[in-house]
């Protein structure tokens, strides 16, 4: 019976922590960023990235949306996270667009996405 | 639309900056500053040139890759904004026209005055100047029809 026991009281615990785990990701996701740094596959003029990277925020919330604002461009969708938390796919409001990031980081401070050989990174607003 | 698309645009569009300018390179051709705008198979060239010649060999150049079906030539020899000329309109009577291009095929976005100041802004590979009025109307006319003030 104690073993029983044992046993079930770890099965909760395991299933408690992938539970918070998956919680934790959004939780994470789920806040305003502002656009740091912009990697691109080939170099852009300084100005053009300036001007990109000009009041850029992106917003996550925990509904499932998103909106983009700033220099990086003015959009707004829904989001989904796939089951590993490894990418954010995104369906865009206007035009109905999709398209998939690959999440290189994602902590409390810092949001790295990576599209199209494209790395933006994020850090976030407090 | 998307997170970050404009940024895979602007990429986009440097790589097609960076095809044509190693086309105008091989071809012998010098242009600095090089813009080039795409759209449906119409090219709008902008960049600095050191003659009338490297234009036309620049243009002939863009209109024979594939897909190019009409190819704008706004290549300037020299930007003259901070020099500060100024030119009075020697037009006969009527007031100069100024265009959205280079030519008297582009369209008339303006007018300055007859015996009205201009500012010379750009000197295009042609016989044409980019200027801006007294009005601030900014185009393109034609040098013939400007003296110095």
């Amino acid at each position: 019976m104690k073993k029983v026991k044992s046993l079930l009281l770890t099965f909760s615990l395991v299933t408690a922590l992938f539970v918070s785990c998956g919680k934790n990701a959004k939780d994470e996701l789920s806040r305003t960023w502002k656009v740091t740094e912009i990697e691109t596959s080939t170099k852009l003029p300084d100005t053009v990235k300036d001007a990109m990277l000009a009041n850029s925020t992106m917003v996550f919330t925990k509904d499932g949306n998103y909106t983009t604002t700033g220099g990086i461009g003015a959009d707004q969708g829904t989001y989904t996270l796939d089951k590993d938390e490894k990418q954010l796919s995104t369906v865009s409001t206007s035009g109905k667009s999709n398209s998939v990031y690959t999440i290189d980081k994602l902590s409390k401070e810092e949001l790295v996405l990576i599209n199209n050989g494209n790395t933006v990174t994020c850090i976030a607003v407090k | 639309m998307g997170l970050f698309d404009e940024v895979n645009k602007a990429v986009v569009n440097q790589q097609e900056q960076n095809n044509f300018s190693a086309t105008l390179q091989k071809a012998g051709v010098a242009v600095s500053d090089l813009k080039v705008q795409q759209n449906a198979g119409k090219l709008t060239v902008a960049g600095k040139i050191s003659d009338a010649a490297t234009a036309e060999k620049a243009i002939a150049t863009l209109k024979s890759q594939a897909g190019v079906t009409e190819v704008v030539n706004l290549l300037e020899i020299e930007d003259l904004s901070a020099k500060n000329i100024k030119m009075k309109v020697v037009t006969k009577e009527s007031n100069l026209n100024i265009r959205k291009g280079p030519g008297t095929n582009f369209e008339i976005v303006g007018k300055a005055a007859h015996n009205s100041t201009v500012q010379l802004i750009k000197r295009m590979y042609n016989d044409w100047y980019y200027i801006r009025t007294d009005a601030g109307v900014e185009g393109f006319c034609a040098a013939n029809f400007l003296q110095q003030a």
